[in-house]
């Protein structure tokens, strides 16, 4: 992979320890990537799945297995 | 990821038990193996974590529906994001999308990737989650695509190139000019 000639950075606040906070307040720190691909790699290492989709997958999946309800039961059924 | 432990009242009024399990084992190993890198893609195409999460499971049951079809004649990785892409396209086509302005409230942000135990990572994760869409919903379709790609680091040149249906070359050239375009937009959001 090609790696571009400036690293990107992303500046973002960065809680201190107790002590630090208690001295100077808050610091910033710099996180570096070498290339875009490295900083979508980490954000998308830390996207999450959110578990409605998996419960609503097994919902819709399992519907779909499920044979169809026949006619003459849900006539009797009233 | 824990079962699903709650009943729901069906259409008529009988009580139905949320499924716990896959219907289908091999199925529920393919969700856990890709469903992070699908959900991705889905999130940084269509800009909104609400439709990220539909599409998402729109994408999956398209797979589960076509399974059957599947011959195996590529890898599983590449059918589900063949899927995933031509799903996302259509949705961007139908709504127009990419003409409006994305009006996402930020407090989305800070729930949809955010899988840091501390504050300090959920407010570094939704700090860089926002840039980085920033910067890709004003990229050209094309880079963006690519880079979102580019991204898994599971999938090769030779199958980024098959997905966009072009030579493993032009990938490469269009790539270069992709990162370098994201490099300056990134920079001038902040």
């Amino acid at each position: 992979m090609d790696i571009p000639h400036k690293k990107l950075e992303q500046r973002t606040e960065n809680e201190t320890t107790q002590e630090q906070q208690q001295q100077s307040g808050q610091q910033q720190t710099v996180r570096q990537f070498s290339s875009a691909e490295e900083m979508l790699q980490h954000d998308a290492e830390q996207t999450t799945v959110p578990d409605a989709v998996e419960i609503r997958l097994k919902r819709s999946t399992t519907d779909l297995a499920r044979p169809a309800f026949p006619w003459w039961k849900r006539w009797f059924r009233g | 990821m824990a079962p699903a432990a709650y009943d729901e009242k069906s259409v008529d009024g009988t009580t139905q038990e949320k499924p716990a399990t896959w219907s289908s084992r091999e199925f529920g190993e393919i969700y856990e193996e890709y469903s992070r890198q699908i959900y991705y893609l889905a999130l940084r195409m269509l800009s909104d974590p609400a439709q990220a999460e539909d599409a998402t499971h729109d994408i999956f049951l398209k797979a589960f529906r076509s399974m059957q079809q599947f011959r195996g004649d590529s890898a599983v990785r590449t059918w589900l994001y063949r899927i995933a892409i031509n799903h996302c396209r259509n949705l961007i086509q139908s709504w127009h999308r990419r003409t409006m302005v994305t009006n996402v409230d930020d407090a989305f942000w800070e729930h949809s990737s955010a899988s840091a135990d501390t504050p300090l990572q959920i407010m570094e994760t939704a700090e860089l989650g926002k840039r980085i869409q920033k910067t890709l919903d004003r990229l050209p379709d094309e880079y963006r695509l690519l880079l979102l790609l580019v991204a898994d680091r599971q999938l090769g040149y030779d199958q980024i190139a098959e997905l966009t249906g072009q030579t493993s070359d032009a990938v490469r050239g269009k790539l270069y000019r992709a990162r370098k375009a994201f490099a300056e937009l990134f920079r001038k959001s902040e």
